[in-house]
């Protein structure tokens, strides 16, 4: 039977407030703001594939150490085009306070985004990421993101996949070092037989805090489709604070939707082996560490290599 | 008939019941909080639910007996319908039956009692020596300043059990305690609090049903247990109310070092619930399970899951949630694992499954982890889909109809349930589910 797809939503002013977070002491997002019409356009046709790098140096910083980017990219139907924005070095500049970054696309038929995101802030620093994702039919949004330093980084994605078989996928890896790490990740299927995948590895260390919202809202409309949220969170340290709130809904019944979530220390399983074939206790972790790493760091830096 | 709350009323509650003047404090600063405190901004839609049209208060008719044949026959009938007097005679150490506002039937085998075991209805409990133990005890787990709908209970509670257990004795038949409430528009408001002390061992059964009316009513009844040093206690709950009921009941249980609380709770009926069982491990060596069956059919919202705190060291616990959501309803499952900044070697473990047998009906899974302590073992998985036409095609060609694969097949799906009732309770939970399952009847209603 047919229904009524809602299609009323093609950018949200705010991020939606999931009613659990009020449930369990959570305050919705602060200073929301909207990517508005001023925002810079980028055009892409379908000729050639895109490489866009912004770095650092790109930023423009105003008096008070507030840097942003506010960008809308244009694509054509059948365009591919690769996003990156290498903050990797942020620690390094201590005259920027914050970083706003708002992120806005409509991706049209058969188009392909890839967005690799690669923040290291100061423990005197916030970074504030806000992607919203419009995808229509067969095409595909990847992103990916990696956070890692001592400051406060909070990356909100919302994605809508308004037609069928539009596919996101969202990969990413947090270290909190000592600072905070907040992320709201929210995808709506809004159309039969599209796919999303939410995959989070992270470090939490001594004093490190974090907050990992995933939402995967499977619409009236949406039969056929496929979605999973995963985190896995690896512990170093003493004390941390450590928050997790995978959420499903579910509008439909022929849907496959799963969810899981881990967290725990070094296992004693893991660390008998690893010492035994003479690592220390510090090449354990860090060995650990690499490989959750290395599954974001690779899709970047082989989205790096894309010619254009 | 009484309705809405006037400070009148919670006093006349007090004086017909003749509660010391310290419950009759508590019920008016509860009353008080009831009027100062918003509903919940979160969770099912409770604006069909007048509370100043609710019957907060049905004026009692009978004693209380402990002989059915005491018990007026149409009470009598009711109860029997549900089958409590043929398991009283055949597996229950002890058997409450409250009808409305007030119990109308206790007793406790003479085995029990003299192993010491003290179960009798809550009003009478706060006249005998208990009293000190259940005001040190009484709305202390869950406070009148939870939520809106705890300072109603505390303010106008009426019936409900107290059990306690002395230290050591194993209670090896259960206890039941039967809810029912047939008054129209009326709002039920029991509170039952059980005692396990160290090293004793107790399985209660809760049963809950409703005839249907055309007029709203309410259960918000208060469910408090304590399980003391290695003791155990094994909560069994079937929850049955008509689709007129907004079902908002509070329980929470507290438990010491190596003590066990296990959770077993199946919701069906009710238009509105809002359940979430909650476990406080306190204690060294605490554990907790809750394993959990919600069935959603037409016009109902079924908010229901479980919350756990983990305070002591090495505690663990194990949640196993399972819904079902048909012919439009909508089934949520909600839960919050919490480990303190003190509970090392906590190990946690939460399953949430999730059936949606139509198009129309809604499925919700909205879990929560918070972890304060890094010697933490955490696991989480969930899922929600339907039933695979592979199981159906395979079951139909061995000559099951569709209706009754289908049952089959929603049976296994919540066999993990059913598997941990006593055998009278699962069977009576499986002829419940084909009940809600079968395509001509809408309500699985005595």
């Amino acid at each position: 039977m047919q229904k009524n797809i809602d299609k009323s939503i093609i950018f949200l002013d705010k991020f939606v407030a999931v009613p659990t977070w009020s449930w369990l002491g959570l305050q919705p997002h602060d200073a929301l703001v909207a990517v508005n019409s001023s925002a810079t356009q980028v055009q892409i046709d379908k000729k050639i594939p895109r490489l866009i790098t912004y770095r650092i140096s790109d930023l423009s910083v105003d008096n008070s150490g507030l840097a942003t980017i506010n960008l809308q990219l244009v694509l054509a139907p059948l365009a591919s085009v690769c996003l990156l924005l290498d903050f990797g070095a942020l620690d390094k500049l201590e005259k920027i306070k914050s970083v706003f970054c708002c992120l806005k696309s409509e991706l049209p038929a058969h188009a392909q985004l890839r967005v690799g995101i690669c923040v290291h802030a100061g423990s005197r620093q916030n970074v504030s990421i806000i992607g919203q994702w419009r995808l229509q039919r067969d095409s595909q949004l990847e992103l990916a993101g990696m956070y890692t330093g001592d400051g406060k980084v909070s990356d909100r994605q919302f994605v809508f996949l308004a037609a069928p078989r539009a596919h996101a996928s969202v990969q990413t890896f947090y270290d909190s070092g000592g600072g905070q790490i907040d992320n709201d990740y929210q995808i709506v299927h809004a159309s039969s037989q599209t796919r999303s995948q939410i995959n989070t590895d992270g470090i939490i260390r001594t004093n490190g805090q974090k907050t990992w919202r995933a939402t995967i809202d499977f619409r009236a409309g949406s039969r056929g489709s496929q979605g999973s949220e995963s985190e896995n969170v690896l512990v170093l340290g003493q004390a941390g604070s450590n928050k997790s709130l995978p959420i499903i809904l579910t509008h439909e019944d022929d849907i496959k939707a799963t969810h899981s979530v881990s967290s725990g220390r070094v296992s004693d399983e893991v660390e008998c082996y690893a010492s035994g074939r003479g690592l220390t206790r510090e090449q354990i972790e860090q060995l650990l560490i690499d490989g959750k790493k290395q599954k974001v760091q690779g899709l970047i830096d082989q989205w790096s290599q894309t010619k254009g | 008939m009484t309705k809405g709350l006037a400070r009148e009323l919670v006093m006349e509650i007090s004086r017909i019941k003749d509660d010391p003047e310290w419950m009759r404090q508590l019920r008016l600063q509860s009353l008080d909080i009831y009027n100062s405190t918003p509903l919940p901004a979160w969770g099912p839609d409770l604006s069909g639910l007048d509370l100043s049209q609710i019957e907060t208060f049905v004026w009692p008719k009978n004693k209380i007996h402990d002989d059915w044949s005491q018990v007026p026959p149409e009470i009598r009938d009711t109860f029997s319908r549900l089958g409590i007097p043929q398991a009283e005679e055949k597996f229950l150490a002890g058997v409450g039956a409250q009808l409305d506002s007030e119990m109308v039937y206790h007793r406790l085998q003479e085995m029990a009692a003299e192993q010491g075991v003290y179960y009798a209805d809550l009003e009478s409990a706060l006249h005998s020596d208990y009293e000190s133990m259940i005001r040190e005890h009484f709305a202390t787990l869950i406070k009148p300043t939870d939520h809106k709908f705890a300072a109603l209970h505390t303010a106008v509670w009426s019936g409900g059990s107290f059990v306690y257990l002395p230290p050591g004795v194993s209670l090896t038949l259960p206890l039941q305690a039967y809810f029912r409430l047939n008054a129209k528009g009326a709002g039920q408001f029991e509170h039952t609090l059980i005692i396990v002390d160290q090293g004793a061992s107790l399985h209660f059964i809760e049963g809950c049903s409703a005839p249907r009316y055309n007029q709203v009513s309410l259960h918000a009844g208060s469910v408090e247990l304590f399980v003391r040093p290695r003791g155990y206690l094994r909560y069994t709950t079937i929850e049955n109310w008509s689709r007129n009921m907004y079902n908002l009941n509070t329980k929470r249980a507290y438990v010491d070092d190596e003590g066990v609380i296990e959770w077993v709770s199946g919701s069906f009926g009710s238009c509105t619930t809002c359940l979430y069982p909650e476990s406080i491990l306190a204690g060294d060596k605490a554990k907790s399970s809750y394993s959990g069956v919600t069935f959603a059919g037409t016009g109902q919202c079924l908010d229901t899951g479980f919350k756990v705190q983990h305070l002591g060291r090495n505690t663990s616990s194990h949640v196993q949630a399972k819904s079902i959501a048909k012919g439009g309803g909508v089934s949520v499952f909600r839960s919050s694992i919490w480990v303190g900044d003190q509970a090392a070697n906590t190990k946690t473990s939460l399953a949430c499954h999730s059936l949606i047998l139509d198009a129309h009906s809604r499925s919700d899974t909205i879990p929560a982890m918070v972890v304060n302590h890094p010697e933490t073992d955490l696991g989480h998985e969930a899922s929600v889909g339907r039933v695979s036409d592979e199981q159906l095609h395979y079951l139909q060609a061995r000559g099951l109809t569709q209706q009754q694969a289908l049952q089959l097949l929603v049976s296994g799906f919540v066999s993990d349930f059913t598997n941990q009732l006593p055998l009278e309770y699962a069977l009576e939970m499986n002829n419940l589910l084909n009940l809600e399952l079968s395509p001509t009847s809408k309500e699985g209603q005595i």
